[in-house]
């Protein structure tokens, strides 16, 4: 055969089209207005704090934005205290674990907390499972969705795409989304759970930086191979994490049909 | 920013076929079209006097992210961590295409080559302003690929004349 004309018939395919949703529109939209407003304002403070830095205004904004911008432009943000007044720290008061993290919130937001290697490593409760890359005990990522079930730990439905994508409440904690062409395509844990590298809820976006030096940046949190650390508090996705949010959920995921939404 | 509401219906369902194409999977497609569109959205009046063909430098946008994506994750696979799982792999929509098996192995800029030079139809000196590396790079990148392809393919197919 002519692997020309075979590689131009496997991009004709119809199956690469994606159906694009229906707000998909307004997402990117509002999207694009938050970009503007933060490089606005990061623009703005960055010409105010240093006139030397003119003409970076990108790096500075990538560097620095995410200590030095008033919380004005944090929409989103959870309305900080005066005790955060550059709006870094103060992760969401959902249910930062037993950690000793207090120490960077009374340090001057212009000393970013960056040295996670100075800071002890809480070692994870004995009894948290471990959440594998590509497992979480039986329920393994691309199981088909009856083995899933067989495994005892999906609960009831929570929400359906069509017939396409079901997500089930997991009895573990956290939920499971089950494609019917992929089988399980996520798996997502809010239980007491810690990854091989020993990252766990409540664990900093520095220690999972750390201990995951591949991890970028998402619109959620932070990923890294399969896992998707989901970062408790708010901040546009186009502003790196502060190092001392903390992980609220931590999800593994495979190749899926299923929209980012369910 | 009306003018981007027009362009963003009417290329949307273009790009996410691309971005599928890019990135194999219908997850990191959206996410890549997502993140892309609202960063030129943010700034679409100098994307459209400087470049004057959004489209274009959309596609060449989510080619190279989707390239610096996989430079961070690629060791992302955390082998030495996995569990025992004979048998059980992604599943994909094109899992029994051999072609795409093959495909989806090559990195990331091998992969974008083939899919501009095949799917946007681009010739090199095209390609090279697409990647924004020289045409001695692309073309490099793109007889390694199908060198690969090539290779490989004759093991899929069975009597075949590959």
């Amino acid at each position: 055969m002519n692997i020309d004309d075979e590689l131009r018939r496997l991009f004709a395919d119809e199956r690469w089209d994606l159906a694009v949703r229906p707000e998909a529109e307004q997402l990117i939209m509002a999207g694009a207005r938050r970009v503007r407003r933060r490089r606005m304002v990061a623009i703005t403070a960055g010409a105010l704090a240093a006139v030397v830095m003119l003409g970076s205004g990108i790096a500075f904004a990538a560097v620095g934005g995410q200590e030095s911008l008033p919380p004005a432009m944090s929409t989103t943000a959870p309305p900080t205290t005066s005790e955060a007044p550059a709006g870094t720290t103060a992760p969401p008061a959902t249910k930062p674990p037993t950690k000793q993290t207090t120490t960077s919130t009374s340090t001057p937001p212009a000393a970013p907390p960056e040295i996670t290697s100075a800071k002890p490593k809480p070692s994870p409760p004995a009894s948290y499972d471990v959440l594998h890359p590509r497992n979480y005990g039986p329920l393994v990522l691309g199981m088909s969705g009856d083995q899933a079930l067989a495994t005892g730990l999906l609960g009831a439905v929570e929400a359906t795409e069509g017939d396409s994508c079901t997500r089930y409440t997991g009895t573990f904690g956290g939920n499971v989304l089950v494609s019917a062409k992929y089988g399980v395509v996520r798996v997502s844990v809010t239980a007491p759970v810690v990854t091989p590298r020993g990252i766990h809820l409540g664990s900093t976006v520095a220690e999972v930086r750390a201990a995951y030096p591949q991890a970028w940046d998402y619109r959620m949190g932070l990923k890294a191979g399969s896992y998707s650390f989901i970062i408790g508090g708010a901040v546009h996705w186009d502003t790196p994490w502060p190092e001392t949010f903390p992980v609220e959920r931590i999800d593994i995921d495979t190749t899926s049909d299923c929209a980012n939404a369910i | 920013v009306d003018e981007f509401a027009v362009f963003v219906r009417e290329a949307l369902p273009g790009l996410l076929r691309y971005g599928h194409l890019l990135t194999g999977n219908p997850h990191d497609a959206a996410d890549l079209v997502q993140t892309v569109l609202e960063k030129i959205g943010s700034r679409w009046t100098s994307v459209v006097r400087h470049t004057g063909d959004p489209v274009s430098y959309t596609r060449r946008a989510m080619a190279n992210r989707h390239i610096s994506n996989w430079r961070r994750t690629r060791r992302e696979e955390l082998i030495a961590e996995i569990p025992d799982q004979r048998g059980v792999r992604d599943r994909d929509p094109f899992e029994n295409e051999p072609l795409w098996t093959l495909l989806r192995e090559l990195p990331p800029r091998q992969r974008a080559v083939v899919v501009l030079r095949y799917y946007e139809d681009l010739s090199e000196p095209e390609i090279a302003a697409v990647l924004g590396v020289s045409r001695g790079t692309v073309k490099s990148q793109a007889s390694r690929a199908m060198a690969t392809l090539r290779g490989r393919l004759g093991v899929f197919t069975v009597g075949g004349t590959a």
